[in-house]
């Protein structure tokens, strides 16, 4: 137990500067939702068996998010663990410091409602709070960016399109906007969305753009996984919000169809980014 | 307590007190929310039970300000929570006013305004909840 009585300074500094770059991310990321209506009302609402389900589902994501991209350069799973245990310390301080400084969690609001708000609102800033160490960091080690591995760039799209679709989807335009598209709208969209996240990670010419060697390949192993992963994702944030509940097949489809799109620019935009 | 060494970082291979802290911080806080979200979720769910009743009763320029407390002793929210007074004062026509809530969260109370022209405290005030909606 000695390493805790001889605290390195300037250990500790670095340390709490990656800190304060986790929080600038969770911030970043995330204020539209704290400053999202239907999110504090959705924090209410949501039946507490969901909001677990929700909790549960996203933490490997974060565990995952963490390895590759975790707010320090060092690996290992103690790492990976002490990274995600870290993000949701940060995400829950934000959400709760914010959502109080903005008066939602106030005399007249029952602890219930407070720890549903605060909850629903910390997950996708733990996930912010995770991103930002390549996209705010001092990069203290890159070497590992290049190498990545694949399950990695994986996890990165994930996380992209949950924090973009965390961001789109509590209001009620995404289900407006299914309502009054028709079938061949919707698989239009569906068909942009794949070819955006193509474009966009791989040819436009976007720094942090990777070069594919093999275009035909890229296609199939990032860009279609990409999408799926992006709709995927899309299912699991509407039904958090209660979006699928009673609703036919059809309809299931064409609202994460429309909710993939950000979800697809999400994944895009986190794999140029970190 | 065991050690991972760090292989590409300068520093000494442990980790800073501070990243115990948050760690530790963020442990507690996750597992003491999934553990009281869990006794929540099992505590059964009972459907909204809304009632409404006058708190306070202010005049002011169009008459007179009743407070109203909606309170939600089910477990579940209610959404466009409608409430209305009837006030039936001792020497005119009844009078009606209402109001609607946005949300009422089970187990909370909220409170709303219903305008008067006669004094709610010379007649009978009947106040009750019309309907509501799910959230």
């Amino acid at each position: 137990m000695t390493a805790l009585l001889n605290l390195d300074p300037a250990f500790e500094r670095a340390y709490a500067a990656g800190l304060g770059r986790a929080f600038g991310g969770a911030l970043i990321f995330t204020f539209p939702l704290l400053m999202t209506m239907e999110m504090w009302a959705f924090g209410v609402s949501i039946p507490p068996a969901r909001l677990i389900a929700f909790v549960l589902l996203t933490l490997p994501l974060l565990y995952g998010l963490s390895d590759y991209a975790g707010f320090d350069a060092r690996r290992g799973w103690r790492n990976d663990v002490f990274n995600t245990l870290s993000a949701l310390a940060v995400g829950f301080v934000t959400a709760g410091a914010f959502l109080a400084l903005f008066g939602l969690l106030g005399p007249e609001v029952s602890a219930g409602e407070a720890l549903g708000r605060i909850t629903l609102q910390a997950m996708p800033a733990a996930f912010g709070a995770t991103l930002a160490r390549r996209q705010l960091g001092a990069g203290a080690d890159e070497g590992a960016e290049d190498t990545a591995p694949y399950h990695g760039e994986l996890f990165l799209m994930a996380a992209g399109a949950l924090v973009l679709a965390f961001n789109v989807a509590p209001t009620e335009e995404v289900i407006l906007i299914a309502y009054q598209m028709a079938g061949w709208q919707i698989l239009l969209l569906a068909l942009v969305s794949i070819g955006l996240l193509h474009l966009l990670v791989f040819s436009v010419g976007f720094a942090g753009q990777e070069s594919a060697s093999n275009p035909g390949a890229a296609l199939v192993r990032f860009t279609l996984v990409g999408y799926a992963i992006a709709f995927l994702v899309s299912l699991l944030v509407l039904w958090v919000f209660g979006r699928l509940d009673g609703q036919a097949p059809s309809m299931i489809v064409s609202t994460a169809a429309v909710l993939a799109f950000p979800a697809a620019l999400g994944a895009a935009v986190a794999r140029l980014l970190v | 307590m065991a050690r991972k060494p760090a292989a590409a970082s300068k520093s000494p291979a442990s980790r800073p007190w501070l990243e115990w802290v948050v760690a530790g911080l963020g442990l507690a806080v996750t597992a003491g929310v999934l553990i009281v979200l869990t006794v929540s979720a099992l505590t059964p769910a009972t459907p909204p039970a809304l009632s409404a009743r006058a708190v306070s009763v202010t005049p002011v320029p169009p008459g007179f300000r009743v407070e109203v407390e909606v309170r939600n002793t089910g477990r579940q929210t209610a959404a466009a929570v409608e409430v209305e007074g009837v006030l039936t004062p001792s020497s005119a026509a009844p009078e009606t006013a209402a109001a609607t809530l946005d949300y009422a969260p089970g187990g909370g109370a909220e409170t709303l305004s219903l305008i008067f022209r006669e004094d709610p405290r010379q007649g009978r005030l009947d106040l009750t909840v019309r309907g509501w909606s799910e959230p």
